[in-house]
């Protein structure tokens, strides 16, 4: 598994290093010493693990995981981050604290070996777009998650916002749902009008309405609304 | 104490004013000399004023013993808040951390550096059990302390902290709030030079102006002044003002400002007696 070494400081980074030359099925292909470097690094190389410090120079950790549109695996590193931790209470992330502990590594380096064999071979990989498999940053004020596209119902814009759909969370975050559109794997989601994207995985009936348009219910429960221009688009792709 | 005191003087007082009463009866010509005698007017008119007086007094005294007993609360409350904060801020756990994970490295890269490196962690953590203890120490102790703890960071951040020191000798005569300039120092290094990517210098200066010392510490970055105007002040540095407050009065102070578009200058005086 390629992994990532993100950390400002140089002994930190050395330390880590030494600590995963016992673990062979991580194989670590770059270190970063800020955000800006990393993300470089993350678009050259693809890894599948992030070793991610969450206080740096410039743009801190999370600010990192912002700019990725899809995210790989992350295990935070932190020396004591009160606030910081605070925000991952809901979704139990991998996190270690430094210095950290051979045991404690262990754990959640098999933690992400086990996910990564859940997984199905990534389809994003040869088409470059965003599948169900892929992974994405959010984080709405305080809180953050890391969120599986395939549990994503609806992408609904909202001004300069799109509201992301998921359990029953529906945070905001700062990106245009034109873009978005464009990047998402089209055999997984839909554009359904000029406000909305739905995952078609989540769809639970589908009835005809207005002027030759569509109304889609989704399992959470949400009412979505298809243009008549995109109804007959919707058609065919649901027909193939 | 108080009570028969207080009755005393309202029993004084009314009878004065009986007198004063009839006296002034007298003069004017409307002196009824069948009452003037008569106990029971005597009796009834002192009793009605001592009533009066007693509640007058009471109410004078339950207004200040109020009033002190609030002060005297609040300035307690805001001391031991002061004195909670000081502690809070001294034992930074992120630094410790980051500095032990350092350690950790060094141990296999540079064995005797990491040697050198636990001392200095010592010492630190044992000057901020030992000094939180007093009020003041001399300046001389709290710049070994400063010392330590720069050189311990000098170590973590590697080539991103140079260090600079511009010592007064005057400044030996001088005592300071314990771990006060450390406070500053690294209020110094997490706000301004660990957020730049290729670090900075963090510079110690003192003039002496007899009997004012004046310490200046200077670091790359730069405040942000519209945080300052929020309730959420920089914890380091409301504590600062706070505490030199308690202990000086208005003959210290402290300010920090950007000196120019690349400094910030954190700058305290204090006298050489308390």
């Amino acid at each position: 598994m390629k992994a990532l070494i993100i950390d400002d400081e140089r002994l930190a980074r050395k330390e880590l290093f030494s600590l995963l030359s016992d673990f062979p099925e991580i194989e670590i292909i770059g270190e970063a010493e800020n955000a800006d470097e990393a993300y470089e690094l993350i678009l050259e190389q693809k890894p599948e693990l992030l070793f991610l410090d969450i206080q740096m120079p410039g743009k801190n950790g999370f600010e990192l995981l912002e700019m990725l549109d899809a995210v790989p695996e992350v295990i935070f590193t932190t020396a004591y981050d009160e606030y910081a931790l605070k925000a991952f209470d809901i979704n139990a992330l991998g996190y270690l604290l430094k210095p950290i502990r051979k045991d404690k590594l262990d754990e959640s380096v098999k933690k992400v070996l086990r996910l990564q064999n859940k997984k199905q071979l990534p389809d994003s990989i040869s088409t470059q777009k965003l599948g169900l498999n892929e992974q994405v940053f959010v984080k709405d004020g305080d809180k953050c998650w890391f969120v599986k596209l395939v549990d994503v119902r609806l992408f609904e814009s909202d001004g300069n916002y799109i509201k992301v759909y998921f359990d029953q969370y529906k945070p905001m975050i700062h990106k245009s749902l034109n873009a978005l559109d464009k990047k998402l794997d089209e055999r997984a989601f839909f554009r359904a009008s000029r406000k909305h994207i739905i995952n078609l995985s989540w769809i639970d009936s589908i009835e005809t309405w207005f002027n030759g348009g569509l109304l889609v219910k989704l399992k959470g429960g949400e009412k979505i609304e298809v243009s008549r221009r995109q109804a007959s688009k919707f058609k065919e792709l649901m027909s193939l | 104490m108080l009570l028969p005191r207080l009755l005393f003087a309202t029993l004084f007082l009314s009878l004065f004013k009986y007198i004063f009463h009839v006296f002034l009866a007298g003069v004017l010509g409307i002196l009824d000399y069948s009452k003037v005698l008569d106990p029971l007017t005597i009796v009834a008119f002192i009793f009605a004023y001592i009533v009066f007086y007693v509640i007058w007094s009471l109410i004078y005294f339950m207004y200040h013993y109020l009033d002190r007993y609030n002060t005297s609360l609040k300035y307690e409350a805001h001391k031991n808040e002061v004195e909670l904060n000081k502690l809070k801020s001294q034992l930074n756990p992120h630094f410790i951390f980051n500095a032990l994970n350092s350690i950790r490295a060094l141990v296999d890269e540079n064995p005797s550096k990491s040697k050198e490196a636990i001392t200095l962690l010592s010492s630190i953590l044992r000057s901020s059990l030992v000094m939180n203890k007093n009020k003041l120490t001399d300046f001389d102790e709290e710049l070994q302390a400063v010392t330590d703890y720069l050189d311990l960071e000098s170590i973590r951040f590697e080539k991103r902290l140079q260090t600079e020191y511009l010592i007064d000798p005057g400044s030996s005569g001088y005592h300071v709030p314990p771990l006060m300039i450390q406070t500053l120092v690294e209020n110094g290094i997490k706000h301004g030079i660990a957020n730049l990517k290729m670090g900075g210098k963090l510079s110690i200066k003192t003039l002496v102006e007899d009997p004012y010392m004046i310490v200046q510490i200077r670091n790359e970055g730069q405040v942000d002044n519209s945080k300052f105007s929020q309730s959420n002040k920089g914890f380091g540095i409301d504590n600062t003002i706070q505490r030199l407050k308690l202990i000086y009065g208005e003959r210290a102070y402290f300010k920090i400002l950007n000196e120019n578009d690349h400094t910030v200058l954190a700058e305290i005086k204090i006298p050489k007696l308390i």
